[in-house]
């Protein structure tokens, strides 16, 4: 076995024949630190202008040697995902295995090739270290392990989910995104790392982390419940919220952000529709508090107000104008976007907490405002933004120009009109794509082609319509002309409608951001239509408020000036939601919130 | 893996192991054929099979007692069921025979790890398979016991796992943690005062490893 | 009000000589503006009445800087500094009707009123810079029409805030 032969004994001059190891040069090492290693894993660097302070490094850290340390003056902004935190590092606890480096979501967080740190035991806290990118002692030296391609633990590729291709859907209003499966579910959810930028960007701070963490350990019923926490309209924002919480995510800032819309969406579609039920009255009240709140508007602001008062054992009827509750998410997004069997059941929820929703009711026409003042201990206003604004333009009062949100309602209620066979829209928004959308499908439907021209003032890339819409809309045959500022209808000399006129855009900013287009007039187009469609915004229709009261209240810019629970200058009125807060849907349900916790107290304060 | 091998990596391995094969006539003049060390250290801390085994003693120290065991070879992980080696076996159990197994050894991880120099695949593609978000692992509740051959003997890992992403319980067996303090203490027990010194450094203790 | 009688108006301006004496009619345009705006204030839904109260503010103050520049001594060198910061332009308003407001406007008919009205007076004193001569007569035009043209554009801000951005009231 060896190669020694050990049953020699040996002999003791052996050791003389390496004698001339006595004639070798020592070996000599300078006592400088030498230079680490391109990939060396010495003390952090963290580039404070990327971090956001997400906290994930202290999540992953096996060792617990990070901790979140608060600093003042840094940027703070929950809409954009930052946090005023930075991680700072127990050399006492770190191993220096750069999980913290590989997983860190902004890739601000890298380990540097320096490794030398001592002290003497009066400054043992100075192993205790906020790294920024000047080095533990402020000597720069380059970044050792830092994030690669190759070492990511972040997955920045978001799960796609299933549609209908364009040549499917343009002929007809079923919806278009299919829904996640188990397994792509599974995948998205499982991409999270639960910093909880989202909670904190979220108008209603939905606790998608948890819903998240739910879905991906196959708890669904736990997620619905999490997602009923702070949302009834959870179907819909399933489907069409505008999703502050991906805008914030911190896997967005290399990569595409979880997918929190549609992980609600499957967590919702995947509970029967009787759990969902159970699951979201199981804290309502049983006794009722024989208090009674008017809710003017069905849509998601009243209709969320009502939820909340009526798990509080108020009474609570909501007065609708139009045939079905659901406010803009029925009479403006197209079925496509929502189907109304979704919306049904969102409602159905509501509905059997006790809600008594009367359609078909116009407040100031079919009853009096003051009837309900007097008949109610408190009145809520929730009537949204129904007025499609007007550019008024030369021509725009011709019979053949009509309001985006007008024509939306009628495609909602199934109301015949005449689809035009070539239209123009004016917008550039999420209304505007809606109808140009709607208006293509009805076109495929009855002429068997789309001829619909999208115009608005701003770069394709600044619309204020979601990026996705523009991009479907595109694939659908829908053409968008940018940088167009309308100028007029043109009209024949029969009075037909045969043209927008516009001029080119030239800016539309000024430098301090304000709206301020400026047009090239040589840059003149006549977009050729027989129909002219404005989708440039909307208005709150208060002449329910009549006269006297419009006097008595008080306003702020052309709203009803509320204090921040949503209360009025009348005691006795409150308002939420668009009409209030401009258009979005989940500002509404948190505006909702809001302005329910204001009446009950008030309630619950008059009823001792 | 997470990084590939730096540039040039391998030959400075290769000259490394050359220039390590160089200086072995050097240990041999200097110690396995010394007169006086295969003196002191023939017979010095004799330590049998059965108490080997009882005490749980592993590795060089083991196999210096002649039970044939490598975890390598028995109970083979990484590529090492590829890699051709001999695993030196010694009968006598003294200080002598545990020196002689790790200078056999010394050739050994000479042999292998030129093997591994030439079989390394050179790999044009990504290193690291992607790894799951380590935030969101769905590791099922239990345990287990994994080990290596380490120089001085097993080195194992046992984990206890109550199915959260973090370990419920590590426990790390340092190969040492046997013979450092319980063989050492039985082995010195009656032996010569100027004999502890071989004796201790014949197990080939590491102090780290004990402090788990 | 400045547009009707446009002719009228230019020539009641080109006769005068002074500086001081243009400051003065165009003090009073401004005086006329702000009094329209404070008559219409009570007119309108209490809901847009802000708009109407800043625009005769608005007019209030355009008013007191003419009055004030009128009575200052280094008032040619004044005026020469403040031309020197052009302003510029746009084709927005150009065609845009100068609306009848009726009885009960809303908040773009106002605006679209106001954007005309200050367009209209942008036009005449640049007309009336290009006509007049060289020296501190054209000076002065050509600062009441840059100051026109601020206001305007300010309008055109808030105009398009109001009715183009998805939102509104």
């Amino acid at each position: 076995m060896s190669d020694i032969d050990y049953k020699n004994r040996g002999s003791l001059l052996n050791p003389l024949k390496s004698f001339a190891f006595f004639g070798r040069p020592a070996v000599t090492e300078a006592i400088e630190p030498r230079p680490a290693s391109a990939n060396y894993r010495g003390f952090h660097v963290n580039d404070w202008t990327k971090c956001v302070g997400c906290s994930t490094c202290q999540k992953v850290c096996d060792n617990a040697a990070i901790t979140m340390v608060r600093i003042p003056g840094l940027v703070a902004d929950p809409v954009k995902g930052i946090r005023d935190e930075r991680p700072a590092i127990d050399y006492g606890r770190c191993c220096w295995c750069g999980l913290c480096v590989d997983i860190c979501p902004t890739g601000s967080l890298a380990l540097s090739r320096e490794y030398v740190h001592t002290c003497t035991d009066d400054q043992l806290d100075s192993y205790f270290v906020l790294p920024d990118s000047s080095g533990m002692h402020g000597q720069p030296f380059e970044k050792g392990w830092a994030k690669t391609a190759d070492a990511d633990l972040v997955d920045l590729d978001r799960q796609r989910m299933p549609e209908l291709e364009p040549e499917q859907r343009i002929g007809n209003f079923a919806e278009m995104m299919l829904g996640y499966d188990d397994q792509q579910a599974l995948l998205e959810a499982s991409r999270c790392v639960q910093c909880g930028m989202c909670h904190d960007a979220c108008p209603t701070h939905m606790h998608a982390p948890e819903y998240i963490r739910a879905i991906w350990e196959g708890r669904l019923e736990e997620a619905v419940a999490w997602i009923y926490q702070t949302n009834p309209f959870a179907h819909i924002c399933g489907r069409v919220c505008t999703r502050r919480c991906e805008d914030a995510c911190s896997i967005g800032h290399r990569g595409e952000p979880i997918a929190i819309r549609w992980l609600k969406r499957y967590a919702m579609d995947a509970v029967p529709h009787e759990r969902v039920k159970q699951i979201a009255l199981r804290d309502k009240v049983d006794t009722p508090t024989g208090k009674h709140v008017a809710i003017i508007g069905g849509g998601p602001a009243g209709l969320t107000a009502a939820f909340d008062l009526a798990r509080k054992g108020h009474a609570v009827t909501v007065f609708e104008a139009l045939s079905e509750p659901g406010g803009m998410t029925r009479w403006g997004i197209p079925e496509y976007r929502l189907p109304y069997d979704r919306i049904d059941r969102d409602i159905d929820v509501i509905r059997s907490a006790g809600v008594d929703i009367r359609c078909n009711v116009r407040i100031g026409q079919d009853i009096l405002l003051d009837q309900l003042r007097t008949e109610h201990d408190a009145v809520l206003l929730a009537i949204g933004l129904q007025q499609g604004r007007q550019t008024r333009i030369p021509h725009s009062e011709h019979e053949k120009v009509f309001r985006a949100v007008d024509l939306l309602n009628k495609i909602t209620a199934g109301e015949p009109f005449e689809v035009p066979h070539c239209a123009v829209v004016i917008g550039g928004g999420n209304v505007a794509m809606d109808i140009a959308r709607s208006l293509a499908r009805l076109q495929k439907q009855q002429y068997g082609h789309v001829n619909v021209v999208v115009t608005a003032l701003e770069e394709q890339q600044h619309f204020m319509a979601d990026p996705d819409e523009i991009k479907e809309a595109l694939e659908e045959g829908i053409v968008i002309r940018d940088q167009c500022g309308p100028q007029g209808c043109e009209i024949d000399a029969s009075g037909k409608l045969i043209g927008l006129k516009t001029w080119k855009v030239l800016s539309i900013f000024d430098e301090n951001k304000r709206f301020a287009p400026r047009y090239d007039e040589a840059g003149e187009t006549i977009h050729a239509c027989d129909t002219v469609i404005e989708a440039i915004g909307q208005s709150a229709d208060t002449a329910l408020l009549g006269d006297a009261l419009t006097e008595a209240l008080e306003w702020n810019r052309g709203r009803l000036k509320i204090d921040n629970d949503g209360r009025t200058s009348e005691t006795w009125l409150w308002s939420a939601g668009d009409c209030v807060n401009g258009p979005d849907v989940v500002h509404a349900v948190a505006d909702g919130h809001r302005v329910a916790a204001s009446i009950d107290a008030v309630l619950m304060e008059q009823g001792k | 893996m997470r990084r590939d091998l730096p540039e040039g990596y391998l030959d400075r391995v290769s000259k490394t192991l050359d220039y390590l094969e160089s200086r072995l006539p050097d240990y041999d003049n200097l110690l396995f054929t010394n007169k006086v060390f295969v003196h002191r250290a023939t017979g010095v801390g004799t330590l049998n099979q059965e108490q080997a085994l009882e005490w749980a003693v592993t590795g060089p120290n083991l196999r210096a007692t002649g039970l044939d065991f490598d975890v390598r070879r028995d109970d083979p992980y990484l590529v090492y069921d590829q890699i051709e080696f001999d695993v030196p076996v010694e009968q006598a159990g003294d200080a002598w025979a545990r020196a002689l197994v790790r200078r056999s050894e010394l050739k050994e991880s000479l042999r292998i790890l030129r093997q591994v120099v030439t079989k390394l695949p050179s790999v044009g593609g990504p290193i690291r398979a992607p790894i799951p978000n380590p935030l969101a692992w769905n590791l099922p509740a239990g345990d287990v016991y994994t080990r290596v051959e380490s120089s001085k003997g097993e080195l194992a890992y046992y984990v206890v796992s109550n199915g959260g992403d973090k370990p419920y319980r590590v426990h790390v067996r340092g190969p040492s943690a046997m013979h450092a303090v319980q063989v050492l203490e039985n082995l010195v027990t009656g032996a010569r005062i100027e004999d502890v010194a071989q004796i201790m450094f014949s197990l080939d203790a590491c102090p780290p490893e004990v402090d788990r | 009000m400045t547009h009707e009688g446009t002719a009228q108006n230019m020539e009641r301006l080109r006769s005068k000589t002074s500086v001081r004496e243009i400051l003065e009619v165009a003090t009073g345009f401004e005086a006329a503006a702000r009094d329209f705006y404070r008559d219409l204030t009570p007119k309108v839904s209490k809901r847009i009445r802000y708009l109407v109260e800043e625009l005769a503010a608005e007019e209030q103050q355009h008013f007191d800087l003419f009055s004030s520049l009128a009575q200052r001594n280094d008032i040619t060198e004044q005026i020469q500094a403040e031309i020197e910061r052009p302003a510029s332009d746009s084709k927005f308003s150009d065609c845009l009707h100068l609306p009848d407001l009726g009885e009960r406007p809303d908040d773009q008919a106002v605006l679209q009123y106001a954007m005309g009205r200050e367009h209209a007076a942008m036009e005449h004193y640049t007309e009336l810079a290009q006509t007049a001569p060289d020296g501190p007569i054209r000076d002065l035009f050509q600062y009441l029409a840059s100051e026109e043209t601020k206001h305007k554009l300010e309008l055109e801000k808030l105009y398009y805030e109001t009715v183009h951005r998805g939102g509104g009231v």
